[in-house]
C-alpha cells in the first residue's frame, strides 16, 4: 500500500518523525489516518460533541428523518441518532482497549511461561492455544455468555479469552529464541536474575510485533462488540453501541432506513481506517507479514 | 502420508477432548447453580428441583462427567432444558441450512476471489492491478453483518428484487435459491477480496522463480504458465487460510442467519443463549468445533496430497 | 530450420530503482550451424544476459539496443507473441541450475509433453514415445519410470540431463547451455561434458554454451568469446584463446587457473582490483584499472578491435597485430 514511497524509491523527508512521514506518503494511509484519529477525538470528546444526550427518550418525535434539529434523524424512541453515534464510538473504543490490553497482559504472562518454564507446561499451553484457535469464535463467545450472562463485563471477558492466544504465541516464540540463545549464557554466567534475562532483550524484540497485532485486532473487536451488541449479546441497552444501533435501524428498516445507513457509516468507516492503518504500519515495521480475515 | 494423517486426526481428537472438557467445566463457573441460572425469575423450588434432576446435576461431579463423556461417545449430547427433544437431533436439524449457506458463499468467493487474483497478476502494474488492490483490502474490512444489511436494504427493500426473510419453501429449489443470494453474497463480499489478495501475493512469489522461466523458456503461453504452473503451488497456501477461515465463514453465518431470519444454527445457537438453555449451546458448540478440525484435517492433508514435497518433512 | 546468429553492437540496460545498469556493451558474436561457441568471464561480466537476450527471455525492465539475428530474422524487432513462437522452437536454453528448473509439483512426464507444444508432428498421444527415447540417449534409465516421478525424487545430474534432453526433443536451430555444470559435482560435471560432446556428433544446429570454468569450455567449444563487465574483449578458435591469448585481461583469467599449475602454491594468483561498477557511465576501456599494460589513452578512448588473424580478435590499446 505504500507504493507510491517504494516507486520513486525515496521515503519522504524523514526528520524527525520518520514513522509519521512513511505513513502520510500513501494517500491510503492518510486517508485511513484521518479516519482513525477522527474516530478517537469522537470517542473521546463524546460529551462535547454530542448535541443530545444519548438516552434521552422522546416518543413524541420517533423515528423522524434527518433534519436540521436532528442531522442523522431519530430512532424509534425518539433518541437522536447522531449522539447515540457519537457515544457509540465511546463504547467502542473504551471496550476495545480495555479488552485488548487484558488480552495483551494474559498473552504476555503465559507466553513468557510456557517459553520460558517446564516443557509439559509449555505443552499443556500450547494445547489451551490450539484449542482455542481451532473453536470457531463465535461459538466460543456465545458458550460464555451462556454462562456468564450478557452485559459489558462478559463482553471484555469473551473478547479478552478469544483474542489471547495469539499474543500468547507471539511472545512464546521470542522466549523461546531468547532462551537458547548466547546472550543468556551470558546473563547467567553474570548470575543476572532470572527476570532480567528474559524481559530485558526480550521486550525490544516483541513491542513491534506486538503493535502490529494489537493495531490490527483493534478494529477486529470493534467488529466483534457490534456483532454481538447487535445480536443483543453484548452491551445492555440504553448504553449506546453502533450494533444495537443497527440493529434498531434493522427492525425498523422499512420505516427509517435512514438509520441503516448512519448506523453502519461510522462501523465501516472505523474498520476501514483502522485496516489501512494497520497495512501501512506493517509495511513500515515488517512488510512480511499477512493481513488478518475477513469476519 | 499415512503415518501423517494418523499424528493429524491424533492431534485433533485431542483438541476436541480438551474443548469438551472445558466447555463441561465452564458449567460449574455459573455463578448458582445452572438450574436457577437456566430458569432465572420464574425459579420455583419445585421446577428447579425438576430441572436439577433432568439435567442430572443432583449427581455427584466425577459421575456427570463420565456421563456426559459416555453420552457424547454415543451420539447424546443432552437434551434441550425447555423441549425436552435431543440436543443431537435440534443441531442435524439446523446444521444442513448453514452448511449450504456456507458452502455456497465460499465457493463463490473461490469463483470468484481466485479469477480476480490471477488477473490481477497477469495485468500486474496496471490500474486495473491497482483497483483491484485497493478493493480487495477495502471489502476485507467489512464486517459481513454490515454488508448483509445495507444489501438487504438495497436489494430487498429499496429495489425488492430479492427475499428479505427466510429461506424460501420447501420443496421449492427456485425459491430456496433466491433466498440463498442475499446471505451468501454478504458472507462472500469479505472473502472474495481476502482471496484475490492472497492468490496475488502468492503468485507473485511463484512466479519470480526459476522453474517458471524454464517454462516460458519453451515457449508456453502465459496463461498456461499462470493457471497449470503458478497457480497450482499458489493455491496451497490459499487453501490453507480458507480452511482456517471456515471458522470465520461459520461465525459470519451465524450474524448474516439473524439479519435474514434463515433457519440454522445460527439462530438455534442464539436463541439458546438467549434462553440459558446450556445443554443446546454446549451441544452445538462441540458439534461445529469438531466438524471445524475436521474441515482443518481435510484441508492438511489436502494440501500434503497437492505438494509432494510436503508428504515427507511436514511438521504438522 | 537451422540459420546463421549474428549479434550486431548489442546492448542490454537494466532499469533499477538505483539507476541504470549497463550489462552488455555493443557486443558483436557470430555463430554458424555445426559450431560450439563458447562465452566465458567471471560472474557479472554479462554472458547470462547475452544468452538471456538471444532466448529472448529478458525481463520488462531490459533495454535493448542493436540486433540479434537469427536465420535472416532480427530477434530485437520481433513483437512478444513472435518470440514466444521462436522459443522452444527454434531456439532452446538449459539453465543454470537443475534443481530449481522444473517445477516441482508436476511430474516430468508431464512438463515434458507441455514443452514439445511447438511440435505439431507429436500429437498428444504420441507424444510419450520420442520423449523416452529422447532420455535414454542422454542416459537415463528407465524412463517410463522416470517420466513418472517427481522432481525432487531425481539426482541434479539427472535433471540436467533430462533439461538437456527437453531442450533437443524441441528440434531447434540454435541449443543454449547457460552454466550447464556449475550446480554440479565433478563426477556429474563430467558425465555432462562427455554428454555434450556425443552431442556434437549427432546434432547439426549451433551449440552456444555459457561458463565460468575455463575447463568445460576448452572441453567442448570451437570458437570462445571471452567477456568481462559487459563487454566482448577477445575471440577466435579455441587454441588460440588458450594457447596464444593477447588481451591483458584473458592472459591474467588463464593466469589464473589453478589447474595449469603442477605443484602447489602457497598464493594463487589473483587479478587485483574488482570489477567497475555498471551504473556508471565509463570512458575508455573496462578493463583499465586492473590491467597491468595499461597505457594512457585506455582511460580515454574505447578501445578498437585488433585483428589477429585467422578470427582471432581482442578489443585493446595494448595489442598490436
Amino acid at each position: 500500500m505504500s507504493s507510491a514511497a517504494e516507486a520513486s524509491g525515496t521515503y519522504p523527508d524523514r526528520q524527525r518523525f520518520p514513522l509519521l512521514g512513511a505513513l502520510l506518503a500513501d494517500p491510503f494511509t492518510c486517508i485511513a489516518l484521518v479516519l482513525v484519529v477522527g474516530f478517537l477525538v469522537t470517542a473521546l470528546l463524546a460529551p462535547w460533541l454530542a448535541p443530545y444526550s444519548p438516552t434521552k427518550i422522546d416518543v413524541l418525535h420517533k423515528l423522524q428523518a434527518p433534519s436540521a434539529a436532528h442531522w442523522f434523524g431519530t430512532d424509534h424512541l425518539g433518541r437522536d441518532l447522531l449522539s447515540r453515534i457519537v457515544y457509540g464510538a465511546r463504547t467502542a473504543l473504551m471496550i476495545a482497549i480495555v479488552s485488548v490490553a487484558i488480552a495483551g497482559m494474559i498473552g504476555l504472562l503465559l507466553g513468557i511461561v510456557a517459553g520460558y518454564g517446564p516443557r509439559w507446561l509449555d505443552g499443556l499451553l500450547v494445547l489451551v492455544f490450539d484449542s482455542l484457535n481451532s473453536l470457531p469464535m463465535i461459538m466460543f463467545a456465545l458458550a460464555i455468555i451462556t454462562v456468564l450472562g450478557a452485559g459489558t463485563g462478559t463482553l471484555i471477558v469473551v473478547i479478552a479469552a478469544t483474542s489471547f492466544p495469539s499474543y500468547a504465541r507471539l511472545i512464546r516464540a521470542q522466549t523461546l529464541a531468547r532462551r537458547t540463545s548466547d546472550y543468556l549464557l551470558a546473563g547467567r554466567l553474570m548470575a543476572a536474575s532470572a527476570a532480567r534475562i528474559v524481559f530485558i532483550p526480550l521486550l525490544p524484540n516483541v513491542v513491534g510485533p506486538l503493535i502490529i497485532l494489537l493495531s490490527m485486532d483493534i478494529p477486529v473487536v470493534i467488529m466483534v462488540e457490534a456483532g454481538l451488541s447487535f445480536l443483543g449479546l453484548g452491551v445492555r441497552p440504553p448504553t449506546p453501541s453502533w450494533g444495537s444501533i443497527l440493529y434498531d435501524g434493522y427492525t425498523s428498516i422499512r420505516a427509517a432506513p435512514y438509520m441503516v445507513v448512519f448506523g453502519g457509516l461510522p462501523l465501516v468507516l472505523a474498520t476501514l481506517g483502522f485496516t489501512f492503518l494497520g497495512e501501512g504500519l506493517r509495511d513500515y515495521l515488517d512488510p512480511r507479514l499477512q493481513a488478518g480475515e475477513p469476519s | 502420508m499415512l503415518a501423517y494423517t494418523l499424528k493429524r486426526i491424533g492431534l485433533g481428537l485431542l483438541i476436541l477432548t480438551f474443548v469438551m472438557v472445558a466447555m463441561y467445566a465452564a458449567v460449574f463457573l455459573v455463578p448458582g447453580d445452572p438450574a436457577t441460572v437456566a430458569l432465572g425469575p420464574r425459579a420455583t423450588p419445585e421446577l428447579k428441583r425438576m430441572l436439577t434432576e433432568r439435567m442430572g446435576l443432583d449427581q455427584p461431579v466425577w459421575w456427570q462427567i463420565v456421563e456426559f463423556f459416555r453420552n457424547a461417545l454415543t451420539g447424546n449430547l443432552g437434551y434441550d432444558v425447555w423441549s425436552n427433544r435431543p440436543v443431537s437431533t435440534l443441531v442435524m436439524e439446523a446444521l444442513p441450512n448453514t452448511l449450504i449457506l456456507g458452502l455456497t458463499a465460499l465457493a463463490a468467493a473461490l469463483l470468484i476471489g481466485v479469477p480476480l487474483g490471477c488477473l490481477s497478476v497477469v495485468k500486474r502494474g496496471t490500474i486495473a492491478d491497482a483497483v483491484i488492490g485497493v478493493l480487495s483490502v477495502s471489502v476485507i474490512a467489512v464486517p459481513s453483518f454490515v454488508v448483509a444489511i445495507y444489501s438487504l436494504l438495497v436489494f430487498a427493500v429499496a429495489l425488492r428484487w430479492l427475499p428479505a426473510i427466510g429461506a424460501g419453501e420447501a420443496g421449492d429449489f427456485a425459491s430456496q435459491a433466491r433466498a440463498l443470494i442475499l446471505p451468501a453474497f454478504a458472507i462472500a463480499f469479505g472473502w472474495i477480496g481476502y482471496i484475490a489478495r492472497m492468490v496475488r501475493a502468492s503468485m507473485m512469489e511463484v512466479m519470480g522463480e526459476p522453474h517458471i522461466r524454464t517454462a516460458r523458456s519453451f515457449g508456453l503461453p502465459e496463461w498456461k504458465i499462470v493457471s497449470k504452473y503458478a497457480l497450482r503451488i499458489a493455491i496451497i497456501p490459499t487453501i490453507s487460510l480458507v480452511a482456517v477461515g471456515l471458522g470465520s465463514i461459520l461465525s459470519s453465518a451465524v450474524f448474516v442467519e439473524a439479519v435474514f431470519a434463515r433457519p440454522g444454527i445460527g439462530k438455534l445457537i442464539t436463541d439458546a443463549v438467549n434462553t440459558r438453555n446450556y445443554p443446546v449451546v454446549m451441544g452445538t458448540v462441540l458439534i461445529m468445533t469438531a466438524i471445524y478440525v475436521s474441515i482443518t484435517i481435510a484441508a492438511d492433508l489436502l494440501i500434503a496430497k497437492l505438494d509432494p514435497r510436503g508428504r515427507d518433512v511436514f511438521r504438522g | 530450420m537451422t540459420g546463421s546468429l549474428a549479434a550486431h553492437d548489442l546492448s542490454v540496460r537494466y532499469m533499477t530503482r538505483h539507476g541504470s545498469v549497463e550489462a552488455l556493451r555493443h557486443v558483436d558474436l557470430e555463430a554458424h550451424p555445426g559450431e560450439v561457441i563458447g562465452i566465458v568471464g567471471e560472474s557479472g561480466c554479462g554472458k547470462s544476459t547475452l544468452v538471456t537476450a538471444m532466448a529472448s527471455l529478458l525481463p520488462d525492465n531490459a533495454r535493448l539496443q542493436g540486433s540479434i539475428v537469427y536465420g535472416g530474422v532480427d530477434l530485437a524487432t520481433l513483437d512478444a507473441h513472435r518470440r514466444r513462437q521462436l522459443r522452444g522452437n527454434e531456439i532452446a536454453l538449459v539453465g543454470q541450475d537443475p534443481m530449481t528448473a522444473f517445477n516441482p509439483v508436476l511430474t516430468i512426464g508431464d512438463q515434458l509433453i507441455d514443452f514439445q507444444h511447438h511440435r505439431r508432428d507429436l500429437s498428444p498421444a504420441g507424444n510419450a514415445a520420442p520423449i523416452a527415447v529422447m532420455l535414454e540417449r542422454v542416459g537415463i534409465a528407465d524412463a517410463g519410470r522416470r517420466m513418472a516421478s517427481y522432481p525432487h525424487e531425481l539426482s541434479g545430474g539427472m535433471r540436467q540431463r533430462i533439461a538437456i534432453a527437453a531442450a533437443l526433443l524441441t528440434d531447434p536451430g540454435l541449443l543454449i547451455a547457460d552454466e550447464p555444470t556449475t550446480a554440479l559435482d565433478v563426477t556429474m560435471e563430467a558425465q555432462i561434458i562427455h554428454l555434450l560432446r556425443e552431442l556434437r556428433q549427432t546434432y547439426n544446429g549451433i551449440i552456444i554454451v555459457v561458463s565460468h570454468h575455463l575447463g568445460v569450455i576448452a572441453e567442448l567449444c570451437d570458437r570462445v568469446y571471452v567477456m568481462y563487465a559487459g563487454e566482448a574483449v577477445e575471440s577466435g578458435e579455441v587454441n588460440a584463446i588458450f594457447h596464444a591469448a593477447r588481451h591483458p585481461y584473458t592472459q591474467a583469467l588463464l593466469a589464473c587457473d589453478p589447474a595449469r599449475f603442477p605443484q602447489k602454491l602457497d598464493r594463487l594468483p589473483t587479478i587485483p582490483g574488482s570489477l567497475p561498477s555498471l551504473t556508471e557511465p565509463v570512458a575508455g576501456c573496462l578493463y583499465a584499472a586492473r590491467c597491468d599494460r595499461v597505457l594512457p589513452q585506455c582511460r580515454t578512448t574505447r578501445p578498437p578491435c585488433v585483428d589477429l588473424g585467422a578470427g582471432h580478435v581482442a578489443r585493446c590499446h595494448a595489442v598490436i597485430p
